[in-house]
């Protein structure tokens, strides 16, 4: 009789154990597919880290709230901005297209720099002004040591 | 007889030690020298582009390392010795603080080069991943169930967290990131790097691999160690 209660308890025991890995089982399931889910999403949106001037020319004004970065050189002579003031109305082109934007703060020292490619974040205003709200510089991908007499 | 041998190996193993350390520390301060005085200052990022000569090796470390641990990870599932599990172990601890270096690094760096001091390009979320598998990693090591199957579990991550390695290697080919295309390696442009230049990012990354083995090395001995103690007690328990 004791016998049988022990072979018993053992078969519940291993009932308990395999209802157990079937729940972690299922839970590490449905993480993994939340997870990849949330990675599809998200990847439709991130890879494109940035619009060119010419692509961000296409897109709809009408969503005006919708935040997206556009990268372009600047336009040197298309730079002003008012004494006493932190914004700055400058333009950025792609070689072939051109688009306004206003920055209102700081500039990173390399934005004047004429290798430097700048990536704007911000919205476009219903006239198709980029308002930015940060400007990212993208560095030239080669290193030159600097001149002699430049330094 | 077997004594004689085993005498012999402490001292080659000690011998090998010593060597690496004396290498890391002239090879440290032949690197330091180059960095700081002999390399020219870059034309368009100024000053601030001498942390290439840290921050590149830094992330190739950080790379290789959860490549060297899934590599040791899927030794050991194939042969069951536990002396992978550990050097597995040990290098994910080194990964870690790679993977934290390249971001902190790479921060400082963008800040006044970019602007900003972090940006959801594809090549920083990636390597925020990687922070992440070997966070993972540990946290399993540490708090995971105990013995085969913890180190079978670590293992698994290690192998599936070695695909991004790659992946942060290529983010710049495959996707539009803030950082510049390759300037040095096998995808590099040609004359993307000054020979200065060149020749001072090639000594760092021989100076950081050179430490990285030495540290790896000692800290494997360590993990060694403590697995034959903990095998030890395990013995000792199943006569008692």
């Amino acid at each position: 009789m004791p016998e049988d209660k022990t072979l018993e308890s053992q078969m519940s025991e291993t009932n308990f154990v395999s209802t157990n890995r079937i729940k972690l089982l299922i839970s590490a399931l449905v993480l993994l597919g939340a997870l990849c889910y949330f990675a599809f999403m998200a990847f439709q949106g991130a890879t494109v880290y940035y619009y060119t001037v010419g692509e961000a020319k296409d897109i709809n004004t009408s969503n005006s709230e919708q935040m997206l970065r556009v990268s372009g050189k600047l336009v040197p002579t298309s730079f002003t901005r008012k004494v006493k003031s932190t914004k700055a109305y400058f333009e950025l082109t792609d070689g072939t297209y051109t688009m306004e934007a206003i920055h209102d703060g700081l500039l990173p020292d390399l934005f004047f720099n004429e290798h430097s490619e700048i990536i704007l974040e911000g919205s476009f205003s219903d006239d198709h002004i980029f308002h930015s709200q940060n400007v990212i510089v993208k560095c030239p991908s080669k290193y030159v040591a600097i001149e002699e007499n430049q330094s | 007889m077997s004594l004689i041998i085993k005498q012999h190996s402490k001292l080659t193993s000690q011998l090998v030690n010593w060597t690496l350390f004396i290498l890391s520390l002239a090879l440290i301060i032949i690197t330091l020298y180059l960095i700081f005085i002999n390399v020219p200052t870059d034309a368009n990022l100024g000053i601030s582009q001498r942390i290439f000569y840290i921050h590149v090796p830094i992330a190739w470390l950080g790379m290789i390392s959860i490549v060297v641990v899934a590599i040791a990870s899927a030794l050991y599932l194939w042969t069951k010795n536990n002396k992978w599990d550990d050097l597995a172990y040990s290098t994910a601890e080194y990964g870690m603080m790679f993977a934290t270096l390249i971001i902190v690094t790479g921060a400082v760096w963008a800040k006044p080069v970019w602007g900003v001091w972090w940006t959801w390009d594809s090549k920083l979320t990636t390597t925020l991943i990687l922070w992440f598998i070997y966070a993972s990693y540990l946290i399993l090591r540490a708090y995971g169930p105990k013995g085969i199957q913890q180190a079978r579990y670590a293992a698994i991550i290690a192998l599936i967290g070695a695909i991004d390695a790659p992946i942060i290697y290529l983010a710049t080919q495959w996707w539009r990131t803030a950082h510049p295309s390759y300037v040095v390696g096998p995808l590099e442009s040609s004359g993307g790097l000054d020979p200065q230049m060149r020749t001072a990012f090639l000594v760092s990354m021989i100076t950081f691999t050179v430490l990285y083995v030495f540290l790896l090395s000692n800290r494997y001995k360590i993990r060694r160690s403590e697995t034959e103690l903990d095998e030890l007690y395990q013995e000792v328990l199943i006569i008692e």
